[in-house]
């Protein structure tokens, strides 16, 4: 059955977020794909605009046709050209706007659209995200991220990660990188994201809430996490292993989960898997339930004040 | 089926709800079947896996301990580890495949692991509802000159998970400064399977170089091509395809080798 969304802005309908990652000394590269062919009569080709925010979040600046991408084909953009800040790292939304639905938007650049093409568009595929350095080392990661905390496409404003892949040694770290963005008007809240680092026996070795203010990335190390909790930290090539598990009961936010050796300059990228992906039910009131079960659980700490 | 059909007919509507009321009370909770991914131990790069109780965090409410069965496999597909481990609540592992073939007496450069998290009492509502349950994991790959992957796995080893048909990644290999690039690709079927693997011009789609795989059953097969003679490491991008997946979503790991030893690995 048909199920209209009025007055959807069309620059949140196919969204691609990404950060660069300058603090690290990695450039950003994405290559945004339209496999819109797959879907019929919905086949389109998109309009890409940009927003780059500033690293406050607090700032923003608007470009329209940064490029163009035609069905089943792919357009390569490297971001270092719409950096503003050097040093620091930025998030920018790649705006996909479908081409024959430009003319249909009203004056605030909304369109009245089925909620199914929505989710065709966005869901035919993901787009790549890589940090280069100038001597060619290259590493990224595939994956979607819709236009979170917009009410319009999903009411779904929690975040669950978990994810058993902490590696620590005297030069390699891991970094949760999560970035907090809205297309809603007038938004303004931190989100708060709990988060608890466990060794293999189950013991929390440190937690904490990280507060992340919108349309921002943050970076938060595993080993500065462990080392505020009091652990010691490795030596040498002694290396460590802990699981993270977070809980964001305020927004969706879009997590990675970043190995870093800084000494070597080398980088691992990749996204974590929705509680979905582990349980095929976990969506709506079953989501909900767990996420009340773990606020009980007693593995992460009291959210602070 | 036929006299199933019968009595069902001739069962009265309360009787035939009551007796599905108890059937799925008593049914255990549906697990996929296990969940799979490529290792390498090839002396230049270790794995580990990534493991969490994963049921802990879906359903707090109930204290959950369970076994976490792992299976290693060889490249022709040959079980050379099977090894159960008990699991309680929130607790992880992170398994060094290269200890656990040698504890085993195995020794093994690239195979498949697959893992299965079955919890002490399957048939707890708690479970259920969470739908279908599927051990999720992930890879760590470490090499030399700081080399460092995080792979999740893509398939499962689902006997009746169909072949799909030709496949081409979204992301884009850009050739500047690399030595070589690796393909490695799993057969997660009970059957062998035959493909066509490659890269490709990013822009022009022509094929620049590939290399035809026979697959054996539950096998795993490494491609590598190089710069220079494969392709040219000119600048021009590329992409890696192949002619069919053996399994659905059973992508090939795409590494890029650089000249200085140093590489980067992820799922195509």
């Amino acid at each position: 059955m048909a199920s209209v969304v009025q007055a959807f802005m069309l620059k949140a309908l196919h969204v691609f977020q990404v950060r660069t990652l300058q603090s690290l000394g990695f450039n950003t590269r994405v290559t945004l794909s339209n496999k819109s062919h797959n879907k019929g009569a919905l086949a389109t080709d998109y309009r890409v605009d940009l927003t780059v925010y500033s690293p406050d979040g607090t700032g923003s600046t608007y470009r329209e046709g940064v490029a163009h991408l035609p069905t089943d084909a792919a357009v390569r953009l490297d971001c270092t050209q719409w950096q503003t800040h050097p040093g620091q790292d930025q998030v920018m939304i790649f705006h996909l706007m479908p081409t024959r639905l430009l003319s249909a938007a009203n004056g605030a650049g909304e369109v009245d659209i089925d909620r199914a093409e929505i989710w065709s568009l966005f869901t035919a595929q993901d787009h790549y995200v890589e940090y280069y350095r100038l001597d060619g080392f290259s590493s990224g990661v595939l994956y979607q991220s819709g236009a979170f905390n917009y009410r319009k496409f999903s009411r779904e404003e929690t975040t669950v990660i978990q994810a058993p892949k902490v590696f620590l040694t005297s030069t390699l770290d891991t970094v949760l990188s999560v970035l907090h963005t809205s297309f809603e008007p007038n938004y303004h809240q931190d989100a708060v994201l709990r988060c608890s680092l466990l060794n293999e026996q189950a013991k929390p070795v440190a937690q904490w809430t990280s507060r992340i203010k919108p349309f921002t990335g943050q970076l938060i190390s595993m080993r500065q996490a462990l080392s505020a909790g009091g652990e010691a930290l490795p030596v040498g090539d002694d290396m460590r292993s802990y699981t993270l598990l977070a809980l964001c009961e305020n927004a969706a936010l879009l997590p990675l989960i970043l190995n870093v050796d800084a000494a070597r300059g080398t980088l691992a990228v990749e996204h974590s898997l929705p509680p979905m992906y582990y349980g095929h039910s976990v969506t709506g009131p079953v989501r909900a339930q767990m996420i009340a079960e773990l606020c009980c659980s007693g593995i992460f700490a009291k959210e602070e004040v | 089926m036929e006299l199933k059909k019968r009595v069902r007919d001739a069962c009265p509507d309360f009787a035939l709800q009551a007796y599905r009321r108890v059937r799925d009370k008593l049914a255990p909770a549906k697990l996929t079947a296990p969940v799979v991914q490529m290792y390498i131990n090839d002396g230049d790069i270790q794995t580990t896996a990534g493991f969490n109780n994963f049921l802990s965090f879906l359903a707090a409410g109930v204290q959950t301990s369970g076994k976490l069965r792992v299976t290693l496999r060889d490249a022709d597909g040959a079980r050379l580890v099977d090894q159960t481990m008990r699991l309680n609540h929130f607790e992880n592992r992170f398994l060094d495949i290269q200890a656990m073939l040698a504890r085993y007496g195995k020794q093994s450069r690239l195979g498949l692991i697959s893992l299965v998290f079955v919890p002490d009492h399957l048939r707890d509502q708690a479970y259920k509802r969470l739908g279908i349950l599927a051990s999720q994991f992930f890879m760590f790959y470490k090499g030399g000159k700081g080399s460092i992957a995080m792979v999740h796995p893509s398939s499962t080893l689902d006997p009746h998970s169909p072949s799909s048909g030709p496949f081409i990644t979204n992301q884009v290999v850009d050739t500047v400064g690399l030595e070589a690039v690796t393909l490695y690709q799993c057969n997660p079927s009970q059957v062998p399977h035959e493909l066509t693997i490659g890269l490709q011009d990013a822009e022009t789609k022509a094929v620049v170089c590939s290399q035809t795989l026979n697959l054996p059953p539950l096998g795993v097969r490494k491609v590598s091509f190089a710069a220079g003679s494969a392709f040219s490491a000119n600048g021009r991008a590329l992409r890696v395809f192949s002619s069919s997946l053996p399994t659905a979503n059973s992508k090939p790991m795409l590494c890029r080798s650089y000249s200085d030893g140093r590489f980067s690995m992820s799922h195509s």
